[in-house]
């Protein structure tokens, strides 16, 4: 086992470089040269010339990547081009943000829709199967900005129950029940699809499970429903746990949609903003650190599947 | 009726035992009248090839169908009528009533509990004690069915486990709320034949030692004469023949326990081939109206193909056969 994990960390380095080459080339994705998008048209060419040795930009191609890679790596992502502050500081307070709104949702959307897949799968082809997975199929196809527009008409404008956007304290940290009726509706728009997602793995990964012969070698043992069951959770566990990690790294990228229509200043939100600055520092390090996240998630999950399953650990 | 042990009750009846499953929009008629008794700390080997509904006999007498199957007759253990078992009865009778050793050990235990786990899950099943104490005899039965470095092996996975190793923990399972039935479904075929020899060995010695009845369920004429005091040859969801062990493979009466007989022991004909049985096993679509056999039968006359032929009293001791024209009748 801490063989496979060492491996399995190694094995995410070149992953994150790979991560880091393209989050860097992205600088080059723009038109003409990133110095001329920062100048009027009308400034000088020595300007222009003093302005790119000042950034770099003489420098040739790989020498500029492994200096801005070392400076990411010690945490430094330079400064914003729109207001000059630095990214990593922006950056942080965004994705605190984001996990406010994205944790309640995967709690949730995983605990519900575990449930309704293992409630499916153990009712195969009744009506309580087909009523599980309906939900789990209306979850996973109403598009999420529909959905929290729906969740606004209804909630805020019908009823004014809940506000219709914006996060009650500055620093995103719920502390009254004022302060979390802000988040009750992007959470919920947040959640479906993660919870779909989850209902439908489980769902036939636990009808697989059932089907197997160990489940009969289970009950030859006279083991209660309940011991069986835990067999079943464990054995459905690590395909519900991959497809966990993906939908929680989606999550931590910030939903552009959700974040826009409930103005909730996060990652997706800032990722927004800084497409519209063409704020190029912001764009690069929010990707970068995104899916740097992400790839780390899913070793998190990896190992957490070895952890559960031996036969995973090859 | 027929009573097949001497030794008074019996510890498992069954009577006119039948299992069909659905199957798209007809039947699958697998098992067809079985009577089987078998005395406590007897051993039956049932013998037959694939489809004889062998296993699925075995899996009916602990209600391990699946929900297509419909389970008709009488099953009666030591005098509980399992048809009739409520969930917590038949909680009881599995595992602590009657024991099962199946084919695959690796396909039916969970491949990510570990063998002690596995073990003590099935102790604690039926008796309240605590993980540590359970533990201990986990241990025990591993010692018990001769696996080497036991103590390691209540840490490993099934299938970290030879084959050999992984039939011995299959058995310490099966063997864990001390049952007074072992039903072993074909537990030595996916096994090397050296290995087949070790685990019968255990099996038998085990059995010896625990006084248990054991239902051996195999295809295997040479295995099942090792081990059984008793035979009965299935064909088509139906007991055929069933008698003492050496007097079935030494003198069979009905048709095709003959041919499985020589055909095991490689008999050959007049030109010197090898003798099978010509034909195909019964298509089991349709309850049987006549002898199943007889369609590949060379003894059948008109009556087999037209009605059922009980299982009746040859006249050997215990011996009973299911056939209007018995090789014992020239």
């Amino acid at each position: 086992m801490i063989r496979y994990a060492l491996i399995r960390i190694l094995s995410a380095i070149p992953i994150l470089l790979g991560v880091s080459v393209v989050s860097f080339g992205l600088l080059f994705l723009q038109p003409g040269n990133p110095v001329e998008a920062l100048l009027p048209l009308e400034a000088s060419p020595q300007i222009a010339e003093m302005m790119k040795q000042q950034l770099g930009f003489d420098q040739p191609v790989w020498r500029q990547y492994l200096a801005w890679l070392q400076r990411t790596v010690q945490g430094d992502l330079g400064v914003s081009l729109y207001d000059g502050l630095p990214v990593a500081g922006q950056l942080g307070g965004a994705l605190f943000n984001t996990m406010v709104l994205a944790i309640p949702a995967a709690v949730l959307a995983f605990v519900l829709g575990g449930a309704l897949g293992l409630i499916a799968g153990y009712h195969r082809n009744t009506w309580i199967d087909r009523s599980a997975s309906a939900l789990a199929i209306v979850g996973v196809s109403l598009p999420q900005y529909w959905v929290a527009i729906v969740l606004v008409v209804l909630f805020s404008v019908t009823v004014n129950w809940l506000p219709a956007s914006g996060m009650a304290s500055p620093d995103g940290i719920p502390r009254s029940f004022s302060d979390l009726s802000n988040m009750v509706m992007p959470v919920l728009a947040l959640m479906l699809v993660p919870m779909g997602v989850v209902a439908r793995v489980v769902r036939a990964s636990v009808q697989d499970i059932l089907s197997q012969d160990f489940i009969a070698g289970l009950q030859a043992k006279g083991l209660a429903r309940g011991r069986i069951l835990r067999h079943v959770i464990r054995n459905a566990m690590s395909a519900a746990l991959s497809v966990m990690g993906l939908q929680f790294g989606f999550l931590i990228g910030g939903s552009i949609l959700i974040e826009v229509v409930f103005n909730w200043p996060g990652s997706g939100q800032l990722l927004n903003l800084a497409i519209f600055r063409r704020d190029i520092p912001v764009l690069q390090g929010t990707v970068v650190v995104v899916a740097g996240l992400f790839v780390l998630t899913n070793l998190a999950i990896d190992l957490a599947q070895a952890a559960i399953d031996p036969r995973m650990r090859r | 009726m027929l009573d097949f042990t001497n030794q008074g009750t019996p510890l498992l009846s069954l009577r006119d035992l039948s299992v069909r499953f659905r199957k798209g929009k007809g039947h699958v008629h697998a098992v067809n009248g079985v009577d089987l008794d078998l005395a406590p700390g007897e051993t039956v080997g049932l013998l037959g090839e694939s489809g004889s509904g062998k296993s699925i006999t075995l899996r009916s007498i602990m209600r391990l169908l699946p929900d297509s199957a419909a389970l008709g007759g009488k099953i009666s253990f030591d005098g509980q009528d399992v048809t009739q078992l409520n969930r917590r009865g038949l909680r009881s009778l599995r595992g602590a009533g009657i024991g099962m050793v199946f084919q695959e050990p690796l396909v039916a235990m969970d491949q990510t509990f570990t063998v002690g786990d596995q073990i003590v899950e099935a102790i604690r099943a039926h008796e309240t004690i605590s993980r540590g104490e359970a533990r201990k005899r986990a241990l025990e039965l591993l010692e018990l069915v001769q696996i080497p470095s036991a103590r390691r092996r209540l840490d490993s996975f099934p299938q970290e486990l030879s084959g050999g190793m992984r039939q011995r923990v299959m058995i310490a399972v099966a063997l864990a709320a001390r049952p007074r039935l072992l039903l072993a479904d074909e537990p030595t075929t996916a096994l090397d034949v050296t290995v087949q020899i070790q685990i019968l060995l255990l099996l038998r010695e085990i059995q010896r030692e625990f006084g248990m009845a054991m239902i051996f369920v195999t295809h295997d004429i040479g295995v099942a004469a090792q081990v059984s005091d008793r035979l009965a040859v299935m064909y088509g969801g139906r007991i055929v023949e069933s008698g003492p062990a050496g007097q079935l493979l030494a003198a069979p009466e009905h048709p095709y326990a003959e041919g499985l007989i020589s055909a095991a022991r490689g008999h050959r004909d007049g030109a010197g081939r090898l003798m099978g049985i010509p034909g195909r096993p019964p298509r089991l679509e349709q309850a049987p109206q006549g002898c199943s056999f007889a369609p590949r039968c060379p003894r059948a006359i008109g009556a087999c193909a037209e009605s059922l032929p009980e299982l009746v009293a040859t006249g050997r001791t215990d011996h009973a056969v299911a056939c209007y024209v018995p090789t014992s009748r020239g």
